[in-house]
């Protein structure tokens, strides 16, 4: 027992050791880093509100080298990854059907075309997903952990307690439709509910406001503001709670909670293509950009809005994350010939175009 | 060696006997050398294939000829663990018998022989003694399978626990079988029956489980004769899985041996045995939310496995009882403690001069050890930082910063609340709560008013956990750091500082601030588990001192999560009691809770199996839909899974079931139940010729007494001669019950229905009972014996045992509630001329506060009809608070509800309440038939409409 002074390099050094990353290879702040820190915490933390999980990270790191006041940010679409992926939950509480928490996803594995394992989930109080010996062989990169398959390699697994997905069950996504045809659906929601009382704290997602900057798009509700509205609100002590809200002259005036019903997904699954569509039909539809790559044989493709978990999975098995373009809300490295097929599957259920002119962010 | 001629067995056994002699002698020498105090075990015999094959056949041609020479008890030894090692389930003597024809013959000085030779080995050749629980009740077989070490069926249990356990290994643990022992028995309370009586024997356990996690490449291990342990790990590793398991778990010992030699000679072992010394607290955690209601106090259960592992028979109790949490309205399942993370609201906040956590009817020992280990933290005041708007956790140190935010909650109101002091409205009752926005700037008065709520300002120093999120922070100067990892700590100030001066276990030192630098960064080595603070002191260059603080944090164990979820999962299965046999969830006395989000769907699965782990069925799978609580869970087992006739079939035949809830989204969880694990019980099967029963005998040899009671004289016992090995036919059918000295079994016997004749049956009679507790306790006693034991999966019996326990509850009805009572309850049942309103008015008209219970009482049938049990009781205790206390019922008196409300459904579910304060019951019930009636009343008027298995449709009591 004993009491050593060290540096901040060398407190980032252990930290990202303890997280069962490579100190030499990542540092403490990288999204790799940052992605185990979110795990960690939320294995002690959940059921808990996002909330919570991003303040305990982010307070660990404070001082720390590479930290800087807009890490929060990185630590919450890091953690919308981690929830997109299904490495946590976000569901209503046990006690409060009205609050929703995040809870720890499943310990859990898909199989890829490639022969790669895309890992999930995670274990109560800090315990390892897969034992040792298979840790050392996992490879991180953003959100991902992805582990080389051989023959024994899903037997390994299920014996460690994992269970496998089935690629078509994971990658599950709605039906196709029309930008029209999908706002259409939540206007004919919203008009069967009653007024609701005043609702404190909503904060709306601008639709005049520019679709390649997320961040900048939430604001109050204002005295101009009239018709139906991607908005958050808070609840207690959960997370902040997705709706469509209705707004006449920058009041709320009904709204309906996402996800609609008792979906197990999360809400902002719902609101993300919704807001998307909203874009779509106001002429400034939401966009990616494609660019080449520094690998032969893939391209990059930039994302300037979040997408539904349903389509971060699709692009986490087809493609790698890599550190994001600048401006770009997260980019991922996509093979030349699976390029194609994704891009179009974006256009058609996110009603996405492409980013021709470079001026726009 | 070859095989003995019959005529040659006597010199055989003299040379096995001279051989073994030798073997062990030489072993005790070697093991007493090398570890100290470890036993020697008979599997350790050392023999070659063919001298075991010698010493089967010699012992085989002794047994036949009735021969069991007392001073050539070795070969028998060895014989009899052999047959320990390779069997499996509860039915020793039977396999036994089976490989040893003629042994039946000997009778029971031939098992006595068999424990007097181990006695002997125990005193020759430092032999192993069983301990246990387990090993008194199962006096004589627990010798030949505690001297077959870990025999093959526990093989794969125990590879799992250790793979488990492995995360929780430190170099200690390695070096200390007997501390290795405890820890592991502490954690198999969720695996196999035989598992968890094998793990009563810590030593034992210990002892095997440091041999196999020894490494390859170290020296032979010192616990077992290498041979005995190369033959375990060889049968263990035959299958993959298991093979993996254990191969993991050596992998994870071994990393942990070669870091914990590395640290060790850092460490500092007389402050490490003081911080071990000082166990990891086990008290809740408190936090508080706010909602339209009010603050509300919310308690975490704590995870309480370590004090079950270090007092078994207190964590029996909690594996087996309900908890009661004080101020909490919630009624738990009975084991529901060994589940932590369950957070629970509290509606009247908990008085500190009492227990905060209880067992129902648990010992003293048991509730003392809860008493002393689960407190609130001491009051008058309670603090808790607000880090959100409507939540926060408690801060135990009790110190505010200034520009913080927080929840101060007093027993009382204070007068003179501040400006930065507002009242918050608390929504648990019993106390004062206000808001605290502490001034950025503290004056003297400030901090006067701070201190007289016994809170401390820390100012100008905060102390935090840096680098990982540690396993627990209350944001203020509480953390706790897992076993094995580094605790990082950030020491910040605003102040111009030069020196630090820190105390870490009260062991000062100095450190000179960093010149460049407002944050301190400390990594703190080695710290064993336990309890630790660390203190921290900041001077000037001037020496003075100018702030001030403390971190107080425990070093602890990862919690194993167990195979059926944790808190912190989307799913949970909770089962009551903690881990049911597979008879409990069978009979409806363990019940399933299926934790999830509201709306979500699972897959249900129910799979029963043979002792050797094949599957007996398809696994029946259904889609419910979450959540699903107790009394759902009986309901849909009884109806989903027992009445199903592909598992119906196979349950006699099966020792295991699994059940398993999964959902794509929230992952699979599964429960394993199995046989009860007792030494004298029932096995039922079913021929042409009828059903079968044969009675299971492992008790220390006394002969089993039996009896048997017809259907129709339930407490009129015969005399039934069935001699050893023998099966019982009774086409008529009724209760068998054997006695062995303290040890009891009894089994409804299903009738043989042939014709349509043999299902009729004459009404169950009673003796004439009169108003005496004497009388009432008989009939409990009766209705207990009825209740509690095993039903044969038969619909036949089923009814039949109904029939009985109902004639029980309506002769209890009648000498407590009065004839004209029975009358008008015939009345409503045969809906003759009866109705719910006359029903009520039998309870009582003629005054006015009898009228308003019995009104009460019906206004409320409709809504207690979907309630369960739990809830019926507390609905009746507020009832009989608001309208009995004219006789005599003194505020919310639950156990006196419960008492009346199984009095007279399911009497024999008081047979395990304290005597003395039953009598007292009887004889308030006696002096109140009013209430008896108002009790009964609820009853019939709440039936539900399907069986459940129980003798009134819906009131199954835990």
């Amino acid at each position: 027992m004993g009491v050593e002074v060290v540096t901040p390099a060398e407190v980032a050094a252990s930290a990202v050791a303890m997280l069962g990353l490579d100190a030499e290879a990542v540092d403490i702040t990288s999204p790799e880093a940052l992605a185990a820190s979110l795990r960690r915490a939320a294995s002690f933390l959940c059921p808990a509100a996002p909330r919570v999980v991003i303040r305990a990270v982010n307070d660990t790191l404070r001082g720390l080298p590479g930290y800087t006041d807009d890490l929060r940010s990185d630590l919450e679409s890091a953690l919308d990854a981690l929830v997109a992926v299904g490495d946590v939950l976000e569901l209503a509480a046990r006690d409060d059907v009205r609050q929703r928490q995040l809870f720890l996803g499943p310990p859990a594995f898909v199989r890829r075309d490639s022969g790669m394992c895309l890992l999930l989930g995670i274990r109560a109080d800090g315990a390892p997903l897969v034992s040792d010996d298979l840790a050392m062989r996992v490879d991180c990169e953003e959100h991902l952990r992805r582990l080389r398959s051989d023959d024994s390699l899903a037997e390994r697994l299920v014996q460690e307690g994992l269970v496998e997905l089935k690629a078509d069950q994971w990658l599950k996504s709605p039906r196709s439709e029309e930008a029209s045809e999908h706002l259409a659906t939540y206007q004919e929601r919203l008009a069967a509910v009653g007024e609701s009382g005043p609702l404190d704290g909503v904060r709306l997602i601008d639709p005049a406001s520019r679709p390649t900057y997320y961040t900048g798009r939430w604001r109050e509700p204002k005295r101009a503001d009239g018709g139906l509205f991607v908005a958050r609100r808070p609840q207690g002590y959960g997370a902040e709670l997705w709706c469509v809200v209705e707004v006449v002259a920058g009041d709320v005036r009904r709204g309906i909670d996402l996800p609609p019903g008792f979906e197990i997904a999360a809400g902002a699954d719902y609101a993300w293509r919704l807001q998307a569509a909203i874009d779509s039909l106001n002429g400034t539809p939401q966009r990616f950009a494609v660019r080449a790559s520094s690998r032969p044989g893939a391209s990059v493709l930039d994302l300037f809005s979040p997408i539904p978990s349903w389509a971060q999975r699709r692009l986490d098995v087809v493609a790698t994350p890599i550190v994001r373009s600048r401006g770009a809300l997260f980019s991922y490295g996509v093979p030349n010939d699976e390029l194609e097929e994704e891009v179009t599957f974006l256009k058609e259920m996110m009603w996405l175009t492409e980013r021709s002119d470079e001026g726009e962010f | 060696m070859s095989a003995a001629p019959d005529s040659d067995y006597r010199e055989a056994l003299t040379v096995l006997q001279r051989r073994l002699d030798d073997h062990f002698l030489r072993l005790k020498r070697e093991r007493a050398e090398a570890a100290p105090g470890t036993p020697v075990f008979a599997l350790e015999h050392g023999l070659t294939d063919a001298e075991l094959a010698l010493v089967r056949s010699t012992v085989l041609t002794a047994v036949k000829r009735g021969d069991l020479p007392r001073d050539r008890g070795l070969p028998f030894v060895v014989y009899a663990a052999e047959v320990g090692y390779e069997y499996s389930g509860d039915e020793y003597w039977q396999t036994f018998a089976d490989r040893t024809p003629g042994w039946w013959l000997l009778g029971d000085p031939a098992r006595q022989y068999m424990r007097n030779q181990y006695r002997r080995f125990r005193d020759n050749y430092s032999g192993a003694t069983p301990v246990g629980p387990w090993a008194k009740k199962f006096s004589i077989i627990c010798w030949p399978i505690t001297h077959a070490v870990l025999p093959t069926d526990l093989q794969r249990h125990l590879a799992r626990l250790l793979y488990d356990f492995s995360r929780l290994l430190t170099a200690g643990l390695l070096s200390d079988p007997e501390a290795l022992g405890q820890r592991l028995a502490a954690q198999a309370w969720q695996s196999s029956a035989r598992l968890q009586a094998f793990a009563q024997n810590t030593n034992l356990l210990g002892q095997v489980a440091t041999a196999l996690l020894a490494g390859e490449d170290e020296d032979e291990s010192p616990l077992l004769l290498p041979s005995t342990l190369t033959r375990i790990v060889d049968d263990l590793s035959k299958e993959s899985e298991t093979r993996r398991w254990l191969l993991d778990a050596k992998y994870r010992a071994s990393k942990v041996r070669t870091h914990g030699l590395q640290r060790a000679s850092f460490s500092r072992p007389e402050l490490t045995r003081r911080a071990a010394d000082r166990p990891v607290a086990t008290n809740p955690t408190l936090s508080v939310r706010e909602d339209s209601d009010g603050w509300s106090l919310f308690l975490e259960l704590p995870d309480l496995v370590s004090l079950a592992g270090r007092l078994p028979e207190v964590g029996d109790e909690m594996a087996q009882l309900r908890p009661n949490v004080q101020g909490v309205q919630r009624r738990f399942g009975s084991g529901q403690l060994l589940y932590p993370g369950q957070q629970v609201r509290v509606q009247q906040w908990p008085a500190v001069d009492r227990p905060l956590i209880q067992l129902e009817r648990g010992s003293e020992l048991a509730n003392r050890m809860l008493a002393d280990h689960c407190v609130l933290s001491p009051g008058p005041s309670w603090l808790f930082r607000l880090r959100d708007k409507n939540a926060g956790v408690e801060v135990r140190g009790k110190i505010v910063r200034p520009g913080h935010r927080y929840l101060l909650v007093l027993p009382s109101p204070f007068a003179d609340v501040p400006t930065w002091m507002t009242q918050a409205w608390m929504a648990t009752n019993g106390v004062s709560g206000y808001l605290l926005a502490v001034p950025e700037e503290l004056d003297d008065s400030t901090l006067s008013i701070i201190r007289q709520f016994g809170i401390a300002a820390v100012m100008d120093v905060e102390l935090r956990p840096v680098g990982v999120v540690a396993a627990a922070w209350d944001g203020e100067g509480a953390a706790e750091w897992l076993e094995g990892e580094e605790a990082l700590v950030a020491i910040r100030t605003s102040r111009a500082v030069s020196t630090c001066l820190l105390g870490l276990d009260d062991q000062p030192s100095v450190i000179k601030w960093p010149t460049d630098s407002n944050e301190l960064l400390l990594r703190l080595n080695d710290m064993a588990p336990g309890r630790h603070g660390l203190s921290v002191s900041l001077m000037t260059e001037e020496g003075t001192p100018v702030a001030a603080g403390t971190l107080e944090f425990a070093i602890r164990p990862p919690q194993l999560s167990p195979t059926t979820g944790t808190p912190r999962q989307g799913l949970l299965l909770l089962p009551s009691p903690a881990s049911p046999t597979l008879d409990e969830v069978w009979d409806g006395r363990a019940a399933v809770q299926i934790l999830g989000p509201p709306g979500g769907k699972a897959r249900l699965a129910v799979t029963l199996a043979d002792r050797r782990g094949r599957a007996l069925t398809q696994p029946r799978q259904i889609t419910v839909a979450l959540p699903i609580d107790a009394a759902e869970w009986l309901h849909t087992f009884a109806t989903q899974f027992r009445g199903q006739s592909e598992i119906h079939k196979a349950y006699e035949q099966a020792e295991t079931c699994v059940i398993s809830a999964s959902a794509p989204e929230l992952g699979t969880l599964t429960l394993r139940c199995d046989r009860a694990f007792v030494p004298l019980r029932w096995a039922f099967r079913r021929d042409k010729d009828g059903p079968v029963l044969s009675l299971v005998d492992n008790t220390d040899g006394v002969q089993a007494a039996l009896a048997a009671y017809d259907f129709a004289r339930p407490c009129e016992a015969k005399n039934v001669d069935l001699p050893p090995g023998e099966q019982l036919r009774w086409p008529d059918g009724g209760l068998v019950v054997a006695t062995a000295g303290s040890m009891r079994a009894a089994s409804v016997m299903p009738p043989f229905v042939r014709h349509l004749d043999d299902l009729k049956a004459a009404e169950p009679q009673l003796p004439q009972l009169t108003k005496v507790s004497a009388d009432v306790l008989h009939v409990v006693q009766f209705a207990n014996l009825w209740g509690s034991a095993a039903l044969p999966d038969d619909p036949i019996g089923a009814i039949r045992r109904n029939e009985v326990l109902q004639t029980f509850a309506r002769a209890l009805t009648w000498v407590l509630a009065g004839q004209r009572w029975v009358r008008a309850e015939e009345a409503y049942v045969g809906r003759e001329n009866g109705s719910l309103r006359s029903l009520r008015d039998a309870i009582g008209v003629e005054i006015a506060y009898q009228q308003q219970l019995a009104s009460a009482l019906a206004d409320a049938a409709p809504v207690l009809m979907q309630c369960d049990v739990s809830a019926r009781v507390t609905a009746f205790a507020n009832e009989l608070a608001a309208h009995a206390r004219p006789l005599g019922v003194d505020g919310v008196d639950r156990p006196y509800a419960e008492f009346l409300l199984r009095l007279i459904s399911e009497p024999g579910t008081l047979a395990d309440w304290p005597r003395e304060s039953l009598e007292a019951l009887i004889r308030r019930a006696f002096d109140a038939p009013l209430l008896v009636r108002a009790a009964r009343f609820v009853v019939v008027t709440t039936l539900a409409a399907q069986d459940t298995g129980s003798a009134f449709a819906g009131w199954i009591w835990e």
